[in-house]
């Protein structure tokens, strides 16, 4: 049996509201521009902390996403949402400073007791201590292993379960067709699981 | 009722099952397998925990960003940028008329320099000829036209070209049958033309009251002249057409019999033989 494929979501204006605000950015409104910066910043300073995983780092970055929305907002043709576009936007940057990043810190290690630290306490859920460890160690295995992806790959399942953004939304983001999207989703999940089904108690 | 589809088929569409991106029909068929089957209901269960747990991680990792700061210096940073822009700086600079009457004054004031400047570089291109540099580039290329070469025997002399004499020029013939000979100096140059002539010799009988231009039919001005319009191929060094000095001699020689006219028989008593050169 066949297997129809999702029909390709298009957006091809931004939204009326939307519009004006970007409007009003472009010929220099500092309220509008103080109001687009609210209404992302976020959203991008959290995709650049998981994708950096540094809080520093994460903060440079959004300033330099925001500063490069505000240069290149004239060319925003709405050829898809705002919110999608500074993703594009956030994800270029990151990527050009994870390089520089890598080069820098290749040697690093980050110990499993640091990553629970900083992690913080699980909610318990009414589980015991033990479950409650247990899970934690878990969660912290698998942020590990997620940290050790490709970026591009880290990228897509940062931007599906923690952004909640569509396979369309991705593609764009990332400058890629939509199925590979799905092929990266499917590896790194894949990568994920292992790690999952190693730690599982 | 809902069509079965087996592993092969299900599995692979679990990353998009899990994310709500199959189509309606597919989502059915895949959560029907997943009924059916332990395994694939495992494996989904475990990307549906994965999600989970990364989300739940996520949230929990989030720090305190002083968003409002940053926003701050985001702003900041985009507005001195565009301060920066020289566009805005040039139009800041004309709001003052004084600077843009400094500025106009300045421009009016350098294009007069460059001016000056171009000029006098002419003058000095102009009387370059007599400096020595000029001098020694001349010298420093011996057989150009500035500085001829002297004509030695290794050397192919300039040759008198005779197709390429002029059709108004002085038939020679036209002087008297009295001797005369020329020696005139001159430059040939790389292009075969005489410049810079000048008679050095000019030996004419004295013929009493037939002296001037009228007894010789040509003045010696006017042979010199005829000759400095012919053309001659350039004398050659070492394959190379070069300009040299010459002297050229013009002769008209008249060879007299010494016999009487009694002693010589035949028609041609009267006559005499000539040679030119």
């Amino acid at each position: 049996m066949g297997v129809n494929e999702l029909e390709t979501a298009t957006w091809t204006e931004a939204a009326p509201a939307e519009a004006a605000l970007i409007v009003r950015c472009t010929r220099g409104d500092e309220a509008a521009c103080t109001e687009l910066v609210g209404a992302h910043q976020r959203m991008v300073f959290n995709l650049a902390f998981h994708l950096l995983g540094s809080r520093d780092e994460a903060m440079d970055l959004s300033q330099e996403v925001f500063l490069r929305v505000f240069r290149t907002l004239a060319s925003f043709r709405g050829e898809s949402a705002l919110r999608t576009w500074i993703y594009r936007i956030a994800v270029n940057q990151a990527r050009n400073r994870h390089r520089g990043w890598l080069r820098r810190h290749r040697a690093d290690q980050v110990s499993l007791d640091q990553h629970i630290k900083d992690g913080g306490d699980m909610p318990s859920d009414g589980r015991t201590p033990d479950g409650v460890l247990a899970s934690k160690e878990t969660a912290a295995r698998l942020w590990q292993a997620l940290d050790r992806l490709p970026f591009d790959q880290r990228t897509a399942v940062i931007l599906r379960e923690i952004d909640g953004l569509r396979y369309e939304e991705i593609a764009f983001s990332l400058g890629i067709a939509v199925g590979t999207v799905k092929s990266r989703l499917t590896r790194a999940r894949q990568a994920l699981r292992a790690e999952l089904l190693e730690v599982r108690p | 009722m809902t069509p079965m589809v087996g592993c092969e088929v299900a599995r692979p569409l679990l990353t998009e099952f899990v994310d709500g991106e199959l189509a309606v029909p597919s989502q059915v068929v895949v959560e029907a397998h997943v009924r059916a089957c332990r395994t694939c209901a495992a494996h989904l269960e475990d990307l549906q925990a994965i999600g989970s747990m990364l989300r739940t991680r996520a949230g929990l990792m989030e720090p305190r960003a002083d968003l409002a700061a940053m926003l701050a210096r985001a702003s900041w940073r985009a507005q001195a940028e565009q301060a920066m822009e020289w566009p805005v700086r040039l139009r800041r600079t004309f709001d003052d008329r004084r600077v843009a009457w400094s500025l106009a004054g300045a421009t009016c004031g350098l294009a007069l320099c460059v001016l000056l400047t171009a000029g006098l570089v002419a003058g000095l291109e102009q009387q370059a000829a007599d400096s020595l540099a000029a001098v020694m580039k001349v010298l420093a290329s011996p057989g150009s036209d500035q500085n001829p070469m002297q004509l030695d025997a290794r050397m192919l002399p300039p040759r008198l070209a005779i197709a390429t004499m002029p059709d108004d020029a002085p038939e020679l013939s036209s002087l008297p049958t009295d001797d005369v000979v020329y020696a005139v100096a001159g430059t040939v140059t790389r292009q075969g033309r005489l410049v810079d002539y000048a008679i050095l010799h000019d030996d004419r009988p004295d013929l009493g009251h037939r002296r001037g231009a009228a007894a010789f039919g040509l003045t010696p001005a006017e042979v010199v002249q005829a000759v400095s319009r012919l053309r001659f191929a350039p004398a050659q060094s070492r394959g190379e057409s070069v300009a040299v000095n010459m002297v050229w001699v013009v002769a008209r020689t008249t060879v007299r019999g010494t016999a009487t006219p009694a002693e010589l028989a035949g028609p041609w008593l009267a006559g005499f033989g000539r040679r030119r050169s």
